[in-house]
């Protein structure tokens, strides 16, 4: 099944959307819309693989689709790329997620995060999303209405001070493993593999271990049962997170 | 019953940077207590009061314990605890 006239929405353009957003460029989808309120800094370029140095202070979201659109001629795979600069917000989240036929997610926050697993379950579009810190991270497909979400999995936004990768730092190869790894749930689903979904995969750059675990939807998760049915503001506010 | 216990990074700093340790028990919960004996702090960081914290899975053999026994979860010799917790950077 063709992936041309698929449309993904790809949330955060840092080191876990570079990689993937490349692959899906080049593996010829249709349609990519990028999310991203930063500016590349010198900081991004070790894993940011998107950006060169002469990117250094433009908006991610303008660089990448650039170099997106560069990357997918040259593959002989026509994209169209879209941008929307600034984060996803509540008010727009659930309406522009509609418009794709699913979610790549590589935020650097558990609000966003958070949102994005909400957003996409309301609007009924499949979401794959990752997070990593250090040498190791995870990586979880999640088809609406049928398999495990972030909720099921990480249930809500740490109240207690968790690391992020602004704090700690992320290793290169951390995020380009894991993005290849969304980027490979994500090309699965659009081909209609509903297996890809369910599966927590966890990598472990030092052991160099990439495991997988399946996991079920929880019972008494708020997002499976319909306890959340708007994305209103007040659920991705913490005092705690960075 | 000896079991291998995967340590995430962010836990690290409580077992002088071992990524993997030995710990004994019979089930998830008496690991945790062992782990605590050797490495005090941890247990803090895995769970509160109601039992495994949040944002935090612990698996055995790949298997999430919410699935199975939670902290009951029965244990053999030789058989791997990972914890995972959630991470947030990109």
């Amino acid at each position: 099944m063709s992936v041309a006239s698929k449309r993904v929405l790809v949330v955060g353009a840092g080191g876990l959307g570079s990689p993937a957003a490349l692959a899906l460029a080049r593996a010829g989808v249709g349609a990519l819309t990028l999310v991203d309120d930063d500016a590349v800094d010198a900081s991004n370029l070790h894993r940011q693989t998107l950006y060169r140095e002469d990117d250094v202070g433009a908006p991610k979201v303008e660089a990448a689709a650039r170099r997106l659109g560069a990357e997918a001629d040259a593959a002989g795979q026509p994209s169209e790329v879209e941008v929307v600069r600034g984060r996803l917000l509540p008010d727009s989240a659930i309406d522009l997620v509609r418009r794709h036929d699913l979610v790549i997610e590589g935020a650097d926050n558990f609000a966003t995060k958070f949102l994005t697993a909400d957003a996409a379950a309301l609007a009924g579009v499949p979401v794959v999303q990752a997070g990593a810190v250090r040498w190791s991270g995870w990586a979880l497909a999640s088809t609406p209405g049928e398999t495990a979400c972030l909720r099921c999995v990480f249930e809500d936004i740490p109240r207690d001070r968790v690391e992020t990768c602004a704090e700690a730092g992320v290793v290169g190869p951390v995020v380009g493993v894991l993005g290849a790894v969304q980027a490979a749930l994500a090309l699965r689903l659009l081909r209609g593999d509903r297996e890809a979904a369910g599966v927590l995969f966890h990598y472990r750059g030092l052991e160099g271990a990439l495991r997988r675990s399946r996991v079920r939807r929880r019972p008494g998760c708020p997002l499976c049962a319909g306890d959340i049915d708007d994305v209103r503001i007040e659920r991705y506010v913490t005092e705690c997170v960075a | 019953m000896a079991v291998t216990v995967r340590i995430p990074t962010p836990l690290r700093t409580l077992t002088a940077g071992k990524d993997e340790v030995q710990a004994e028990g019979s089930t998830v919960a008496q690991v945790i207590d062992h782990l605590e004996t050797t490495y005090p702090g941890i247990k803090e960081r895995l769970c509160d009061d109601k039992g495994v914290r949040r944002f935090v899975n612990i698996y055995a053999n790949e298997e999430d314990i919410r699935f199975l026994d939670n902290l009951d979860t029965p244990l053999s010799d030789g058989d791997t605890i990972s914890i995972v917790p959630a991470i947030a950077g990109g």
